[in-house]
């Protein structure tokens, strides 16, 4: 009568719908039925239902580990996300604009404009550059598909290129770096002191603008504990706020979030709980 | 009408965060991209939330909207970016020594479960876990009744497979809730 029992021999499926209880009481009779008179049928049955386990209260172990207060916020975000350009303005915003570049760049010249040139082909070419260093394991990238590659990946592989020399050359005096600073971070609308900016073991070593598809992309370099580069990057976002989040990239940590327009990240071959606490501390300071 | 859908998916997300995360974590098996698919879902629903059918539960109308975004725009990236699955025990590892001391068995179900291809076992923790009906869960996740059937079939004859290979396992556990 019941279309299924027309179908042929009883299969798994209906074996595991009748311990389900997902069988009506007379499909559910005629398959007692032939489990009664085939050994075999009875064996599989077993073996189903054998495969059953506590599965709610072990998921329930999942639950009890849910970051609650994360989750919590990350709805007020969405439900509420702050308006786009909320970061304050620090008063000295005029001496940055006073302060004639060329004169106060502690790594003025040539270098620097070589750097420069470097930086720009790699982020405005991010995908070209990926080819060039042929990474293991990425697929080929065809060239109609601009938008393969995100900000943080671009950042990621120029990133990856930084080492402790890199940077340790470049001190200037406490003035120096400050307009240096400003100057940058004016790119994006922004205006915070050096001091505000370097947080735990990292010492500034040197703000630069970089170009990332059309829009400026800030990078504050740091030396970690004296030793390891790593780069606190604010580029603008239309996206909804995140909280902060971790993720591997080019075998580097990242800690990154969006708050009040903007994306924010810092990168760098360090503890990732040690960037977590890094990332937090800005996103402190810059709210 | 929709304003009352709005009202509802607005009030209503707050009570299913956790097990919006819990799922994402079980199709990702990262936490970090749970958390982030818990993100989208939020926005997703609150934009779409005219669209709710009031009367109609949710949860399951919150778990369609992670399961796709999962599907058609996180998975395929993590997987390009060589960050996919990642390793079963250390994302179900649960902080906490209590917590080791006393959910022995349910941690090595979670084990056992992991071990299964993902769509079976992301089929099994909504069936028999969340507790959908067959037809939710092909809702859910978007295929026919059949395959959630088949899949179910599958994973239990694999882990039923796994009693036979260590019968002294003790199968059952009491209910904590």
């Amino acid at each position: 009568m019941s279309s299924w029992r027309d179908r042929g021999p009883v299969t798994d499926e209906d074996l595991v719908a009748y311990l389900d209880g997902q069988l009506a009481g007379e499909e559910a009779e005629y398959l007692e039925r032939e489990v009664n008179v085939d050994r075999a049928l009875e064996a599989r049955l077993e073996l189903l239902r054998g495969g059953k386990r506590p599965f709610a209260d072990a998921y329930d172990l999942l639950l009890r580990d849910a970051p609650d207060a994360r989750l919590k916020q990350i709805l007020k975000l969405a439900i509420d996300p702050p308006p786009p350009p909320v970061v304050e303005l620090e008063p000295s915003v005029q001496e940055t604009a006073r302060a004639p570049r060329a004169e106060t760049e502690p790594w003025g010249g040539w270098r620097m404009l070589a750097a420069a040139a470097v930086l720009l082909a790699v982020f405005s070419g991010g995908l070209i550059f990926s080819r060039f260093m042929n990474l293991p394991g990425e697929l080929p990238q065809v060239a109609s598909a601009p938008k393969a590659m995100g900000w943080r990946a671009t950042v990621a592989i120029y990133q990856k290129l930084f080492v402790k020399e890199t940077l340790e050359n470049t001190a200037g005096d406490a003035q120096s770096q400050s307009v240096n600073l400003r100057a940058a971070l004016s790119s994006v609308g922004l205006d915070l002191s050096v001091e505000k900016v370097s947080v735990g073991p990292l010492q500034f070593k040197r703000a630069d603008v970089l170009n990332f598809r059309g829009k400026p992309l800030v990078q504050v370099a740091y030396l970690y504990n004296g030793e390891t580069p790593v780069s606190f990057c604010i580029i603008k976002s239309a996206k909804p706020a995140l909280e902060v989040m971790a993720e591997q990239r080019e075998g580097l940590n990242i800690a990154h979030w969006r708050s009040s327009g903007y994306g924010f990240m810092v990168i760098g071959d360090v503890p990732a709980g040690a960037l977590d606490e890094i990332a937090r501390k800005l996103k402190q300071r810059l709210s | 009408m929709s304003d009352d859908a709005s009202d509802i998916v607005r009030e209503g997300l707050a009570g299913h965060l956790v097990r919006l995360w819990r799922y994402g974590l079980v199709l990702s098996s990262s936490r970090e991209t749970a958390e982030d698919l818990v993100q989208a879902t939020c926005v997703r629903a609150l934009e779409r939330s005219g669209q709710f059918q009031p009367g109609t539960k949710l949860d399951r109308w919150l778990f369609s909207i992670l399961n796709s975004i999962w599907k058609n725009e996180i998975r395929s990236q993590k997987i390009r970016q060589g960050a996919g699955l990642v390793d079963a025990e250390e994302v179900l590892t649960t902080d906490g020594a209590a917590n080791i001391e006393t959910n022995i068995l349910a941690r090595q179900v979670l084990t056992e479960v992991q071990s299964l291809p993902e769509v079976q076992r992301v089929t099994v923790f909504l069936v028999y876990a969340e507790g959908l009906t067959y037809k939710e869960a092909a809702g859910t996740l978007d295929v026919p009744i059949g395959t959630i059937m088949s899949r179910l079939a599958a994973a239990r004859a694999k882990l039923g497979q796994l009693n036979e290979a260590a019968p002294a396992r003790g199968k059952e556990t009491d209910r904590r809730k």
